[in-house]
């Protein structure tokens, strides 16, 4: 009953356009701001609400919380029936998708009348924003991925510090298996949104998927070797296909040596296994050609058929100022992507923030493009074969440059 | 008394509406979207959708490999699910209703129970038990001397957990049904080949077996349509992975209508997965009538 299932989605989609809502009488004569925000974030995004209506008393905004699993299908049906609010968070990494339909309203213009100014934003967070060199959404806090490890497993190993190159890592791997370490590290095998780890590699090994041409690059030698090092965890049985337990549990215990996560794991870790804290330590990522790693968090987004868009990018302002911004941070732990407001003590004292702060000055995001998604589920599948031997590299890459072209061209 | 046309139609209105709304009208769209090249694009907007002609359907039966494999698994699961299931849900029907067993509501209950529980929840529950390193199921294995391979992460073994997950949670209704339909045989048939000195064995396949067969006929078509639906078990416990081998036709078609958004694609896979159970179906059918 599926095929019902999808007709069913598209009919209600067709009605729902029909009946276009009625803009809502307003009693109290204040200008009204709708906007979307995600699970916890919506939550915590009413204190700030309430601190902008105190500055603007002129406006009402209507704050909507959506369940992060619900975004796409809520804002997909939105868009196509024109049923849009006025500002959406967007994560990074569905942007793309979005603006191929048309969706965002382009703010290049519109910032010239506010005080936002793209140069005070860190340089890692714009390009999810911009397409053909336009900005369509603003910045509002970031994240991007390290490596956390344990300190005590690296010392009984003989590393003082973590690696910084490639090699060192690998050889670091090796001597935490031999030491009897259940799992040196942990990578995903396929992930089937944004396989952020393995992008890191492959940065790491100044390539790309595609370049900005949109030329393949998968059958070239950098790439292979990257993905080599990727699945090379796997098949030496350094990075477990499974764990066992859940990963804060593992990494507890003491089974697992290291893994890659984002600043939201601080807090994790904190909260569950408050006794790993002490061992715990965060480092960037090692180099190859570069340190890159993965940048992701959120965007604000104003969109087309927004009833209240000079309203909107009031609140945009609002939320990008740098005491903002700050504030932001305390309420939520969210990485501030305002370049001054890291000079913020409350940041500034953090050491383990301090690593991400590093790392965010050697972090991309995948191409814009609105092949993305498809690019991202074929390479995932073409890795996952090799992991599990089916293919090898060089086989494997071929047969994925195959596959991409047939994606892209179309 | 004479029925107007016009009273009839009264009545059967709000029926007919419904169904309309949300079964015809929804099949004729999705019809003509398998047609189609209709992405997103074409959903806020009909005009952009490209006519393709048979293009769809082309591309799914000869070129679409994750096709071919989510075909391959379904048929497998069929195959091997279809006959287990009848096979041990008349098998427990026949112990659970038999005159020497006690606690038989206990028993109705406990193995209805698995069709009740959510499956997400029932899902999560079932990870733990089959992981490989701390699942009580490999513990248990290991006291025979026997090491349980990943359950869920080797692709040789991936399928076989789907398909116990699949006959775990279908026993209970198929279950009730049969012992439904062996309470309505009656006992004097049973008397009558006793008197005449049948055996057990002989009076299950020459009384029991006959006068079961439309019960049969209907368990077996439904497992038949549900099965060729596979959905949730792959879809909650491996995501169609490791490799592709538990992808079912069903999370194909998810993946390529709510994941890439080809809605005219998802729609063709539908249409030919609705043939494949209608062929499946009516083969079932005769076959029962001619045997």
């Amino acid at each position: 009953m599926k095929k019902l299932f999808i007709a069913i989605f598209s009919l209600s989609i067709l009605v729902l356009s029909g009946c276009n809502s009625k803009e809502e009488e307003n009693t109290s004569g204040k200008e009204k701001i709708t906007v979307w925000a995600m699970g916890e974030e919506a939550i915590k995004l009413n204190i700030m609400e309430k601190k902008f209506e105190e500055i603007n008393p002129t406006y009402d905004v209507e704050i909507q919380a959506i369940p992060w699993d619900m975004v796409h299908t809520k804002v997909l049906t939105a868009i196509t029936g024109g049923d849009t609010p006025d500002v959406a968070q967007i994560g990074t990494s569905l942007m793309a998708e979005y603006q191929w339909i048309g969706s965002f309203e382009n703010l290049t213009q519109h910032l010239k009348t506010t005080n936002i100014n793209p140069e005070k934003f860190i340089e890692s967070t714009l390009p999810s924003n911009e397409f053909n060199g336009e900005l369509f959404g603003i910045p509002w806090y970031t994240e991007t991925r390290v490596f956390f490890y344990r300190k005590d497993l690296l010392n009984k190993v003989g590393y003082d510090s973590f690696p910084t190159t490639w090699e060192e890592l690998m050889d670091l791997t090796a001597k935490l298996k031999v030491a009897g370490i259940r799992y040196p590290l942990t990578i995903p095998i396929k992930d089937p949104n944004t396989p952020a780890e393995l992008y890191s590699f492959i940065w790491q090994n100044g390539t790309d998927v595609i370049d900005e041409n949109k030329n393949i690059l998968v059958t070239n030698d950098k790439f292979q070797e990257a993905i080599s090092m990727y699945t090379g965890f796997f098949s030496r049985k350094e990075a477990p296909l499974e764990m066992g337990g859940e990963l804060t549990q593992e990494f507890q215990q003491g089974n697992l040596g290291m893994f890659i996560g984002g600043p939201w794991m601080i807090n994790i870790l904190k909260n569950t296994t408050p006794e790993v804290m002490k061992n715990l330590g965060l480092a960037t990522m090692p180099k190859k050609e570069t340190k890159d790693s993965f940048v992701g968090g959120s965007n604000l987004v104003i969109f087309k058929d927004a009833k209240n868009k000079e309203g909107a990018l009031k609140f945009i302002e609002f939320l990008s100022q740098e005491e903002n911004q700050i504030e932001w941070f305390k309420l939520t732990n969210n990485l501030p992507v305002i370049k001054s407001a890291w000079k913020d003590e409350a940041i500034n004292s953090d050491e383990l923030l301090q690593v991400f702060k590093e790392q965010l000055n050697y972090a991309k995001s995948p191409k814009n493009i609105k092949e993305t998604s498809k690019i991202n589920a074929a390479l995932g599948n073409k890795v996952e074969e090799i992991i599990f031997g089916k293919t090898d590299v060089e086989k494997g890459m071929k047969e994925l440059e195959k596959e991409l072209e047939s994606i892209i061209k179309k | 008394m004479k029925t107007s046309l016009k009273n009839l139609g009264i009545f059967l209105f709000p029926a007919l509406a419904l169904i309309f709304t949300f079964l015809v009208i929804p099949i004729l769209v999705s019809f003509y979207m398998s047609f189609h090249e209709f992405g997103v694009m074409s959903v806020i907007d009909w005009r952009n959708a490209r006519f393709i002609g048979l293009d769809n359907y082309k591309r799914i039966i000869f070129m679409d490999s994750d096709f071919h494999q989510a075909l391959k698994n379904t048929l497998f699961v069929l195959a091997i699910a279809m006959p287990v299931t009848i096979g041990l849900s008349l098998f427990l029907a026949v112990l659970i209703n038999s005159k020497m067993t006690k606690f038989k509501s206990f028993f109705r209950v406990g193995f209805y129970i698995p069709a009740i529980t959510n499956t997400v929840a029932v899902a999560l529950v079932w990870k733990w038990i089959l992981n490989g390193d701390y699942g009580i199921l490999n513990y248990f294995l290991n006291f025979l001397g026997i090491e349980g391979p990943q359950w869920l992460i080797d692709p040789d073994y991936a399928i076989y957990t789907i398909i116990f997950l699949v006959v775990w949670k279908a026993l209970g209704p198929n279950v009730i049904i049969f012992i439904a339909g062996l309470q309505s045989i009656p006992e004097t048939v049973n008397e009558a080949a006793e008197i005449d000195g049948a055996n057990r064995i002989q009076k299950f396949f020459h009384i029991t077996m006959p006068l079961l067969s439309p019960t049969i006929l209907y368990i077996s078509l439904m497992i038949l349509i549900g099965y060729l639906q596979l959905f949730d078990e792959p879809f909650m416990l491996t995501k169609g992975g490791p490799l592709n081998s538990t992808i079912s036709i069903v999370m194909h078609i998810y993946n390529e209508g709510f994941r890439f958004f080809n809605f005219g694609y998802a729609s063709a896979l539908s249409f030919i997965l609705f043939f494949g159970i209608f062929t499946f179906s009516l083969i079932r059918i005769k076959t029962i009538k001619e045997g």
